[in-house]
């Protein structure tokens, strides 16, 4: 599911694995939203197909953004009953709205790569996540206006309480952002500063491999 | 969830008397640079770090990673500035939900909080703080009352550490432009769920993510297979 740029993480994964990968192009992959996230199932379908077809023998998956979503699909939901060895995402959106997000893994070890930085990963999750993480924004601020307000009124203790709610909600929203980054059946790997894209590049792969691969 | 905290009171303090700018409604238009730091029950940490601007008419812009997020309370609207792709997700919070909140035992917020420590800190006056959980969990707050703004805060939970500081504050009014959606960025609709707001968890007593999460190096470097 990784695209394949010659010369990139395409090379770096056949070295690692001394075998040449196959790549499984997801190109119907537009619609990948709430509430039918239609094209993940499409890809889910198509993959379980795919991977029926691959003779036995250890077998890893390696994907890109959504492209884990349709893994997780293709493995948990749709009738593929073997077990991958191992089940790498990068920067796969954790998604509630889909199945697998909580349930158990179908590899024997799943790898999350996430960014800190990485935007496009967070508004591929559920809105469920997002409206969460937008509301404790939201309240955080109002929560400082309020305090402000308070203590423009003279009310010191009330101010500082609302302060101290103004903190909370960023934890909450914090968590919410996090909830869209990290793996709850398996570990994830952090990485700060990298893009979307930057985390199917072969340095990445390398730094990851012997962890995951 | 106030019902939830139990108020510790570390040290009766001297009651000062907001400094605060009472003329306008919002806070005194600021920008700071902030740090957020992470550490994991493991020991391990990662830092994340940003830039607020917060404008005299109540709008707050958060930059981080390849992203920023600006909150305008006039408008209810949550816009999250996509870098990577210059899409603007436009998030318009529903009216009943834009009520501020308020003080009380039915709301999230704490009755009142009484500082621990009231002292300067480079030229400002900073009230300390201090709330625990009735699960063990703790959050500090420093805020620097004339600014009415959180300067250090910490929060523990269930073994991990979650800590943001701001550094190099400076008072004046952020560029406006800083506040719109960039040229070229393209207007995203997207679904919203704040039906869902009802159902929310608990941030950290439910906070179960994955064993063995770790930190890998910030720039990645061959290894060779």
């Amino acid at each position: 599911m990784i695209p394949g740029i010659p010369g990139e993480a395409h090379d770096a994964i056949q070295a690692w694995y001394a075998a040449a990968p196959y790549i499984a192009g997801w190109t119907q992959n537009f619609w990948v939203f709430p509430p039918t996230y239609s094209d993940i199932l499409w890809g889910g379908s198509s993959l379980a197909g795919i991977l029926g077809g691959i003779p036995g023998g250890p077998l890893n998956v390696i994907t890109h953004s959504h492209g884990g979503n349709v893994a997780i699909l293709a493995t948990h939901t749709l009738g593929w009953a073997r077990q991958l060895r191992t089940l790498v995402n990068l920067g796969t959106p954790i998604n509630w709205d889909l199945p697998g997000a909580l349930g158990g893994p179908g590899s024997y070890w799943r790898c999350q790569i996430s960014s800190t930085a990485d935007w496009v990963q967070f508004i591929g999750a559920s809105p469920v996540q997002i409206a969460n993480f937008v509301y404790s924004i939201y309240q955080s601020v109002q929560g400082a206006v309020a305090a402000f307000a308070a203590l423009a009124s003279g009310d010191y203790y009330g101010a500082l309480a609302y302060f101290q709610y103004s903190v909370f909600e960023v934890i909450v929203a914090e968590f919410w952002w996090r909830s869209t980054k990290e793996e709850v059946v398996g570990p994830t790997l952090w990485f700060s500063g990298l893009s979307h894209f930057d985390l199917h590049s072969a340095a990445v792969w390398n730094t990851i491999a012997p962890y995951c691969g | 969830m106030s019902n939830e905290f139990r108020y510790v009171v570390a040290m009766a303090a001297l009651l000062c008397v907001a400094r605060a700018n009472a003329q306008g409604e919002f806070p005194p238009p600021l920008a700071a640079e902030y740090e957020v730091t992470f550490t994991l029950p493991n020991g391990e940490e990662f830092t994340r770090r940003g830039h607020i601007s917060r404008s005299a008419s109540g709008k707050m812009r958060q930059d981080a990673g390849l992203g920023a997020m600006i909150t305008d309370l006039q408008s209810g609207t949550v816009t999250m500035l996509v870098g990577e792709r210059n899409e603007a997700h436009v998030f318009t919070i529903p009216e009943e939900l834009r009520t501020r909140p308020v003080l009380g035992p039915n709301s999230r917020v704490p009755p009142t909080v009484e500082p621990f420590e009231e002292t300067t800190i480079d030229g400002r006056r900073i009230a300390k703080t201090l709330i625990m959980g009735d699960q063990g969990e703790t959050q500090e707050v420093w805020t620097a009352t004339d600014l009415g703004v959180v300067t250090y805060a910490r929060f523990q939970a269930n073994g991990a550490t979650t800590t943001q500081e701001l550094r190099n504050l400076t008072e004046g009014e952020p560029d406006p432009q800083l506040f719109e959606i960039p040229n070229g960025y393209t207007v995203v609709e997207q679904p919203s769920r704040f039906d869902s707001l009802n159902s929310r968890v608990r941030p950290t007593a439910e906070l179960h993510f994955g064993e063995g999460t770790r930190i890998v190096p910030q720039q990645p470097t061959p290894v060779d297979p």
